[in-house]
């Protein structure tokens, strides 16, 4: 499959991400490795991410991302400002319960409400996975046969991402599109 | 560490990440903003970028309350003084050093580039070195970069959120960097 991945860090926190990265690698050895975006501050740094991904977009690939927190809220931004992008997978671990892509070119009229997010784009498949810890907590809002909201309210917004439950999710789901 | 302009910029640009910039063990220098899922972070360093450090140097890891001074300072004189900021004429140096911290050294290069009007790639190379040298009209620059900055915050889907408080820096700095910059 002609596929680029994509896996985005939250602000500060890379353990994670890099640990997962690693293992969904390992486990999907026919698939291009993960490149590992967002390593300083995703929201400063959407540019050069956007730009690697319109890279991979040019030379004909279909994307898959997987970002936590801030890298989450990219997960979002990037498919909406870039519709013409065919995104597989999108997998947005404990978006920020304070911020919101929701009616994102109306925003001086009608603010979004925070912690309320909407997949738009051009996706696949679209998984959310949420804690109630402030920061993330962020709910996918979108219904739709694509989409999946899980809650995990035993979870806290960094170990979210290593337990078990998460990773079986998020795992089978990157396999479906190796 | 690298020279008198670092320690000329660099309490400008600790200003804007701690309230206690002359005092690094003050511990209201440390913050663990919910809006920076991160964490925690003392005098603008964070504890992911503390830890690297460390173990770069050999030593255990440690709680970034814990930083010192001549830690910091070393940090951000590595990690973002050097290399390119002694290359610069005053006033730019502060600029770049400062965006640098706030946003990494690939987009403090593009938006020198962009004041430099030649191609914005965000990679110092030959072009961006031969620009540097030809500037004869630094205010001219130095007030370039600002608007540059304000426009790349400006494209940013974060500016919803966090845009009040980047252009207030882009505008801050830029005005103490025209003081740098002289008659």
């Amino acid at each position: 499959m002609n596929i680029a991945r994509f896996a985005c860090h939250g602000l500060g926190v890379v353990q994670p991400i890099d640990l997962l990265a690693i293992d969904m690698d390992h486990a999907t050895p026919s698939s291009p490795p993960f490149v590992i975006v967002g390593g300083f501050s995703p929201p400063l740094e959407e540019r050069d991410i956007e730009a690697s991904l319109r890279a991979a977009v040019g030379a004909g690939k279909e994307l898959v991302w997987v970002g936590h927190s801030m890298g989450a809220a990219l997960g979002y931004y990037l498919p909406q400002t870039n519709p013409g992008w065919k995104f597989k997978l999108v997998i947005t671990v404990d978006p920020m319960c304070w911020a919101s892509n929701i009616d994102c070119p109306e925003w001086a009229t009608a603010p979004p409400q925070p912690g309320r997010w909407r997949a738009l784009g051009n996706y696949d498949r679209w998984i959310n996975i949420r804690t109630r810890m402030y920061p993330g907590g962020g709910v996918l809002m979108t219904k739709d046969a694509r989409c999946e909201d899980h809650f995990f309210p035993d979870c806290d917004h960094i170990g979210v991402i290593a337990d078990a439950r998460v990773r079986k999710i998020i795992f089978d789901a990157v396999k479906e599109v190796a | 560490m690298s020279d008198d302009r670092f320690h000329a910029c660099l309490p400008i640009t600790l200003k804007q990440e701690c309230p206690h910039p002359e005092d690094w063990n003050n511990p209201r220098n440390f913050s663990n903003d919910a809006h920076d899922p991160g964490g925690k972070t003392m005098c603008g360093i964070i504890q992911r970028e503390y830890d690297i450090y460390r173990k770069h140097k050999g030593l255990p890891a440690r709680d970034v309350r814990q930083l010192t001074r001549d830690e910091g300072e070393e940090i951000y004189d590595n990690s973002y003084w050097l290399p390119e900021c002694p290359k610069l004429p005053p006033g730019l140096d502060l600029q770049f050093f400062d965006e640098a911290v706030n946003a990494g050294p690939h987009a403090a290069t593009k938006i020198l580039q962009q004041a430099l009007e030649i191609e914005a790639d965000g990679t110092w190379g030959p072009s961006t070195s031969l620009a540097v040298r030809g500037i004869f009209n630094p205010t001219r620059v130095v007030n370039l970069y600002t608007v540059k900055r304000e426009a790349y915050y400006r494209s940013l889907s974060g500016y919803r959120y966090f845009g009040k408080d980047w252009i207030r820096r882009a505008q801050e700095i830029g005005a103490e960097a025209l003081k740098m910059v002289g008659p």
